[in-house]
């Protein structure tokens, strides 16, 4: 056997000093603390400041609560969290799906590569918002530009890091699998592509922000529902809480989204990363 | 040995010495082009008969890689020709086999899957290929290793799973590339004798590139050595030490005297 295997036999679980424990404990609970203690002195910081300045441009604390009360008791409203949320879920995966497929095709043929890269460099430098009235003008307003805006917006940063990982097979496993005859299509599916997998799944996370981003402008554009439609006809109606209750209830629902996806990537990473 | 193909026209006996398992014509390697085109390989001819070990030593930039890379059919010659039986070897072949400075084991694949990789490249059935991959996992001394990451293995072991990888692909000739140039001393020496162990019981032919002296002395029946810019080869060294080699050899006159006489042939040009 050789000598190495004790020393690099992995770190199982147990066998932890019980004093290194408790004080990791001791350590965690004090990041906690000084976690929420932020979170206190920060809705402490908001109700002064509410006092002070003017309603309308910053709600109490406590009205905005109220006014998340209230929505949450409303059928309308869970009708837009619907909206945005199919809105960001097909836009982005979408976006994902066009980026993922043309990442691989780019990787696999370099005409293609070629003959894209200039489109791609130029297209990904265009601000995606000013697409808009043109989507509007093509599918209409609401939902179907929304989500095309959302595909354009996720395409990219799938696009990017797909292809990027895809790229960065080594040398010597290109090699490998050459003196082993492996067709093209096993190189992709056997070496690149699970390779590529951890910067894919940055680029679906990212796309995931992106896409919350290209919902709720997409509804600012003339929609009549959803999430970003909401906070702009409260915010044009003065219902400063209001606008706060649904800020927040956008950000949950793109943390849960992303999170989604987060966990997508756990399930299909199921090897240890590398160090 | 009747099983050698006759060569059309050629004489019977001398039938084999003309079929060596790798011959290098007056191979040469340029790349680049233009006025930015470098000699990387020079004229080198030589022959490795079945069953040698033979290694090829020299400076970084010697061309030893290359010259790795044409007898695999991962490159080709810009000049010369090579064979393998007989046979001009322009791309990569079942009977030749390929191991690099870095053992190249998918994270994704646990060392036993690693190890499969040549059977589910060739599509074939994991069934049997499995006991044996195992067995051979067992043999290498990471039998109890099979069924973790490659990540979790330290750098000795990922080489031991790399060899036994080469070895389910089964090749007649194993061609390495400084296959343990990134390890400590002690993996190193551990690799070297796990090395000669497997190369005794196979029968297989092996050619090994090394920057090391002691490293390419303790290993061959012959070394190459060759020199940089452009890579030639000076001169091939015998080495009648006796086998199976021990570690304790290196510290004999005799194996020092061959140490030294490389040592002469790398520096004298």
């Amino acid at each position: 056997m050789p000598s190495e295997v004790a020393v690099h036999a992995p770190a199982g679980a147990g066998g932890e000093p019980l004093a290194r424990r408790l004080r990791g404990l001791l350590l965690r609970r004090w990041h906690l603390a000084a976690t929420l203690a932020v979170v206190v002195l920060a809705v402490l910081l908001w109700s002064w400041l509410a006092k002070v300045v003017n309603p309308i441009l910053l709600a109490p604390p406590g009205d905005v609560w109220d006014a998340l009360r209230t929505l949450t008791g409303v059928g309308a409203f869970w009708s837009s969290v619907g909206v945005t949320a199919r809105e960001m879920a097909i836009g982005w995966a979408g976006g994902v799906a066009i980026g993922l497929a043309l990442a691989l095709v780019a990787v696999r043929w370099k005409t293609v590569r070629d003959a894209l890269y200039p489109y791609v460099v130029v297209f990904s430098a265009v601000p995606k918002v000013v697409l808009l009235p043109l989507f509007a003008a093509w599918v209409g307003v609401g939902m179907p530009s929304t989500i095309m805006l959302t595909v354009v917006a996720c395409f990219f940063p799938t696009y990017v890091s797909a292809f990027v990982g895809l790229s960065q097979t080594s040398g010597d496993a290109l090699d490998l699998m050459r003196s082993l005859r492996a067709k093209p299509r096993q190189l992709l599916l056997m070496v690149q592509l699970p390779g590529a997998l951890p910067m894919i799944f940055t680029g679906l996370k990212a796309s995931m922000t992106v896409a919350a981003l290209g919902a709720v402008v997409g509804e600012f554009y003339g929609a009549r529902t959803g999430l970003g439609f909401l906070i702009n006809s409260y915010a044009t109606n003065l219902e400063t809480p209001y606008v706060y209750a649904v800020i927040i209830a956008l950000s949950l629902l793109a943390l849960l989204l992303y999170f989604a996806v987060e966990l997508l990537q756990r399930l299909v990473i199921r090897w240890p990363a590398s160090p | 040995m009747s099983t050698e193909p006759i060569a059309p026209g050629g004489a019977g006996g001398a039938t084999l010495e003309h079929h060596p398992i790798l011959r290098f014509d007056g191979l040469s390697k340029e790349f680049g082009r233009g006025g930015a085109r470098v000699l990387a390989v020079d004229d080198v001819s030589l022959e490795v008969r079945e069953g040698e070990l033979v290694t090829i030593v020299g400076p970084s930039g010697c061309g030893k890689s290359t010259l790795l890379k044409i007898a695999a059919g991962l490159q080709r010659a810009s000049g010369g020709s090579v064979s393998s039986r007989g046979e001009e070897v322009t791309s990569p072949s079942p009977h030749i086999g390929m191991m690099f400075q870095t053992p190249v084991l998918f994270p994704w694949r646990t060392t036993l899957e690693n190890v499969l990789l040549p059977v589910d490249v060739a599509k074939a059935d994991r069934g049997a290929a499995q006991t044996r991959a195992q067995t051979l996992l067992d043999r290498a001394g990471i039998g109890a290793f099979a069924q973790r990451y490659p990540t979790e293995l330290s750098g000795g072991m990922q080489q031991r799973a790399a060899l036994t990888r080469l070895l389910m692909q089964d090749p007649d000739l194993m061609l390495m590339d400084e296959p343990f140039g990134a390890l400590d001393e002690f993996s190193r020496d551990d690799m070297n004798l796990h090395l000669l162990d497997v190369w005794a019981q196979s029968g297989k032919t092996v050619v090994l590139v090394t920057h090391s002296i002691q490293e390419a002395v303790f290993l061959a029946d012959r070394v190459m050595v060759m020199t940089p810019r452009p890579g030639r080869l000076a001169e091939t060294i015998e080495v009648d030490l006796p086998r199976p080699r021990e570690l304790a050899m290196t510290t004999t006159p005799e194996f020092q005297e061959i140490v030294l006489e490389v040592r002469r042939v790398l520096g004298a040009l």
